[in-house]
Formats: C-alpha cells, sequence, structure tokens
C-alpha cells in the first residue's frame, strides 16, 4: 500500500449530535430531528487511538463538532471531550502535534456560557447565517416555522461582545443573488470579517436547489464581482474565501492535484454511532442505490487501515480517481480546484467517476473567472 | 497511546513529516502554463499585484487559520464546505474545500 496516496488526516469532523433545532429548508441531513448522541467516554478515545494507531495521522488536526447542532448539548459535552482529547493526545502534543476544536453552529444558542466555553477549551467558532433577515428567515427556520435571524443574530452579537473570532458561512439561495449590495452592507455592519458563500446544492434528501441553471449561474456571477467591487471600495474589510483561497494559490505559484475531499483520509467524518466514512463529510452515513452506504466501517469494529483494504472502499477510490483523472484532462480551472468533490458528483451525475458539476461552476470556476477580471482591470491606486 | 515511548513518539513523528511532505507533493503542483487560464494569471500586470498585496489579500497564514475547520465548506448547504488545500501553503494541513454543504 503506497501511504502516501492517503492522508494525512486533516480535518476530523465530529457528529456530537444529529438533533438540530432548525429545520432549514435545503438541509440534507436525513437524521436532523433525532438526538442520536457521540458516547464521549466510549467512543472518543477509541476514536483517537484509531486515527493514532494508523499510519495516516498528521501533524494538526482540526476536530470540527458538527453534522447536527453541537449546541442543542450542554457545555460539558464539550468541556467533558476536551479532557479527554487533552489526556488521550498529550504526548504526541508535547512533541509538536497541533489538535485544535471547532464548532460550526447556527449561532441561536449562543450566550455568555458557551463563550466561556469556547475560551476555557479553545474551541474556533464558525456560525452560519445567510444574511438580512429576510433572506435569512426564507430558510433557516425553527420546527415551527418561525425564522432563526433574530436568535442568529443575539448570538453573534454575543461572540463579538466578548472578542471571540468567528468566521461565517452564507448559503446563497436564489433569494440572496439579486441583492449583492445588500448582502455586502450587512456582513460589513454585523462584524463578520470571514465570509465564505456556499452555493444552494442539490444533495441528499435535498433534491433540488433554487440555483440550478445557466441563469443562476450568470447572476452569481454578477453577485460576486458586484460584492467585489463592495468591498473594494471599503479597502477590502470582509476575507471573502472563495476570493482568497484562489488569491493564495495565484500567490504561491501552487496548483491542485487534488483536493482534501477526493484524496482518502485527508478527512475523517465519524458520525454520532461511531460509523466512519473519508472523502466529503456529507458522504457520511447516506445510503446511495449505487454505493449502498458510505460509510467504512464503526470505529468499535474497524480500523482505518483495514477499511482500506474492503471491497466497498476499493471501489469508491477507484471511481473517484477515474473521475479525477477524467477533470484533470478536461477542465482548465483543475489546478484551482484538484478534481471536485464526490458528494456532488453523487447527487448530480449518480457516480463518482463524473466530471463537471454545477458545484463545481459555483466553488471553482466562477470565482476563478470574476477574480482574473477583477485582477486584470486592476489600475494602479 | 499512552504506552508510547520518547523515542517511538520521535519515530513516527519523523514518519509523519516524511508522510506529509510525500502527500503535499502529491497534491500540489506547479501552474500548467499550456492552460489558457495560467496564461492570463501570467500576465497579469503589476498593478493587479499590487491591489492584492495593498489590500492585505496576499495572507497565507490568516487564510489557513480562517478556514481552519474545513474551509466551511465540507459540507455544502450551511455546513462547513470547502477548505484549505488550495490556499498556497500554510494550509495543508487545515484546509480548503472541506465542508458541508447546505448549512
Amino acid at each position: 500500500m503506497n501511504h502516501s496516496a492517503y492522508g494525512p488526516i486533516g480535518l476530523l469532523v465530529i457528529q456530537s449530535t444529529s438533533l438540530c433545532n432548525l429545520d432549514c429548508s435545503y438541509c440534507y441531513l436525513p437524521d436532523r430531528q433525532r438526538r442520536n448522541v457521540f458516547n464521549l467516554q466510549q467512543q472518543l478515545p477509541l476514536l483517537l487511538e484509531r486515527i493514532y494507531e494508523s499510519p495516516f495521522w498528521g501533524p494538526h488536526l482540526s476536530i470540527l463538532w458538527h453534522a447536527g447542532e453541537p449546541l442543542t448539548l450542554p457545555t460539558g459535552f464539550y468541556d467533558q471531550a476536551s479532557a479527554i482529547i487533552q489526556r488521550q493526545t498529550a504526548g504526541l502534543q508535547e512533541q509538536g502535534v497541533v489538535i485544535e476544536q471547532h464548532v460550526q453552529t447556527n449561532a441561536t444558542l449562543i450566550n455568555d456560557d458557551w463563550c466561556d466555553c469556547f475560551q476555557r477549551n479553545r474551541i474556533v467558532v464558525g456560525v452560519s447565517v445567510d444574511g438580512p433577515e429576510e433572506i435569512h428567515d426564507s430558510h433557516r427556520r425553527f420546527r415551527n416555522g418561525k425564522g432563526s435571524f433574530t436568535q442568529t443574530m443575539r448570538g453573534i452579537r454575543t461572540l463579538r461582545e466578548r472578542d471571540i473570532d468567528f468566521h461565517a458561512i452564507a448559503v446563497l439561495t436564489a433569494d440572496a443573488l439579486e441583492q449583492p449590495e445588500r448582502m455586502y452592507t450587512f456582513f460589513r455592519d454585523e462584524g463578520i470579517h470571514q465570509l465564505g458563500f456556499n452555493v444552494e446544492e442539490q444533495e441528499g434528501v435535498h433534491t433540488s436547489s433554487s440555483m440550478q441553471g445557466l441563469l443562476k449561474e450568470k447572476l452569481y456571477r454578477d453577485f460576486l464581482s458586484r460584492f467585489w467591487a463592495c468591498n473594494e471600495k471599503d479597502g477590502f474589510p470582509i476575507q471573502v474565501r472563495e476570493f482568497d483561497q484562489v488569491m493564495g494559490m495565484i500567490a504561491g505559484g501552487q496548483r491542485l492535484l487534488q483536493n482534501e475531499m477526493n484524496r482518502p483520509y485527508a478527512i475523517l467524518s465519524v458520525d454520532a454511532k461511531g460509523n466512519f466514512s473519508t472523502f466529503d463529510p456529507e458522504l457520511l452515513s447516506v445510503e446511495t442505490e449505487r454505493y449502498g452506504l458510505f460509510n467504512l466501517g464503526n470505529i468499535r469494529d474497524v480500523s482505518l487501515m483495514e477499511a482500506t483494504q474492503t471491497e466497498a472502499f476499493q471501489r469508491l477510490l477507484r471511481d473517484m480517481s477515474s473521475g479525477m483523472k477524467r477533470c484533470q484532462q478536461e477542465c482548465e480551472y483543475y489546478g484551482f480546484c484538484g478534481g471536485g468533490t464526490g458528494s456532488n458528483k453523487y447527487w448530480e451525475h449518480g457516480s463518482l467517476d463524473a466530471t463537471e458539476t454545477c458545484a463545481c461552476r459555483f466553488s471553482s470556476q466562477i470565482p476563478v473567472d470574476v477574480l482574473l477580471e477583477k485582477l486584470e482591470t486592476a489600475a494602479a491606486p | 497511546m499512552n504506552k508510547t515511548s520518547l523515542l517511538t513518539f520521535a519515530a513516527v513523528l519523523a514518519t509523519s513529516a516524511v508522510l506529509c511532505e510525500s502527500s503535499r507533493a502529491a497534491v500540489h503542483n506547479e501552474p500548467d502554463l499550456g492552460n489558457a487560464l495560467e496564461q492570463r494569471i501570467e500576465r497579469m500586470s503589476p498593478e493587479a499585484w499590487a491591489l492584492m498585496q495593498r489590500n492585505g489579500l496576499l495572507r497565507d497564514e490568516v487564510i489557513a487559520r480562517a478556514w481552519g475547520n474545513g474551509g466551511g465548506r465540507a459540507w455544502g448547504n450551511g455546513g462547513a464546505r470547502r477548505r484549505a488545500w488550495g490556499n498556497g501553503g500554510g494550509g495543508f494541513a487545515n484546509g480548503y474545500r472541506g465542508g458541508f454543504a447546505n448549512w
């Protein structure tokens, strides 16, 4: 086995709970109404052991609590998790291995107690907020149908009052596309300085997207262009992830041969029951006609190494690699993308052995195009 | 893990470093100058570079840290999707295009 073709594991996604207190219209998680909880005492030590007994671990591990609303659990859950992580990996950390924790949250439950928890456990925070109230509330609602904007903004303002850095993810749906100036002003005025746009995708139980079609692609191109113009006028107070990533690659003179969502064991995702998968986390616990479950096993029963020897894994890898090779041959954006993501290929084409997706155009091609246009027309001050 | 000796730690760290270097080589590449997009980048004016520099947009470390959780993309709709590798250095361990879709 050629270990250099796998890992190192840089991102460990753990579903602390499957439950979410919201019921967003575009969510693809099938179990979000169930309260499956990751068993810290039994599963976390075992999971860490699975990682560090394997040849796939690396010098920097980000543990991300997500795939449900992680803050529906008590703060004590993360205190306990931090203690276990520290106990299990103290030796490694003393030797220079970096292990950090993150949460991605809808922010509706953030209060001073949570801020204390983030600070004492050094948890890095990402929040999900889609923009001004009616844009946000058109999709991000509680189960009773009420919008979550007020509670989300209260949480964000609490973070700001406590000087806790955070980044924001906005799911872009058709509603937001025609209002780039308003979207920009909202994020700027709310003190959100690191922002990523996730264009609504067709995924899992969310079988259609408001962003499909050439017209939407044109609108998105225009949206990014106008958002850039607003940002530029103010001296770029907002880091937009889509542009930063491309500029980082341009500046560093580096392009991608693959990405961490199509490279095995760059990401390890574990659900609340201990089932694990690799490639992109959206494949976790998803069952499909073509591949069955994308899960490779349960940490209780199978080591990470053993999982690579199963026919199920080898089939995923073959299809993923074949799709990437074809992307590399066909797409001039390959160096900025690294071969796309399996979940999008599957949901749009029914196979991992596929090439361009709508998601490719939104996440790679259009941002690259817009950025190059901006740079090409740049004038000296 | 707790039973691992210091010497073993040193050995595994060295192994890990080798693995990471070979992995880095496996995922990163030089720009392909035969590609039309790359030719556009090659032709970029000093003003374009100045624009990025002037506004602090070439901040590898900041980018890597800010998106350490998977870049906020690994899960599309609302999750943390898209993370680190593409960020031109500093981000190998903590990502480009990780993430979560509709969150």
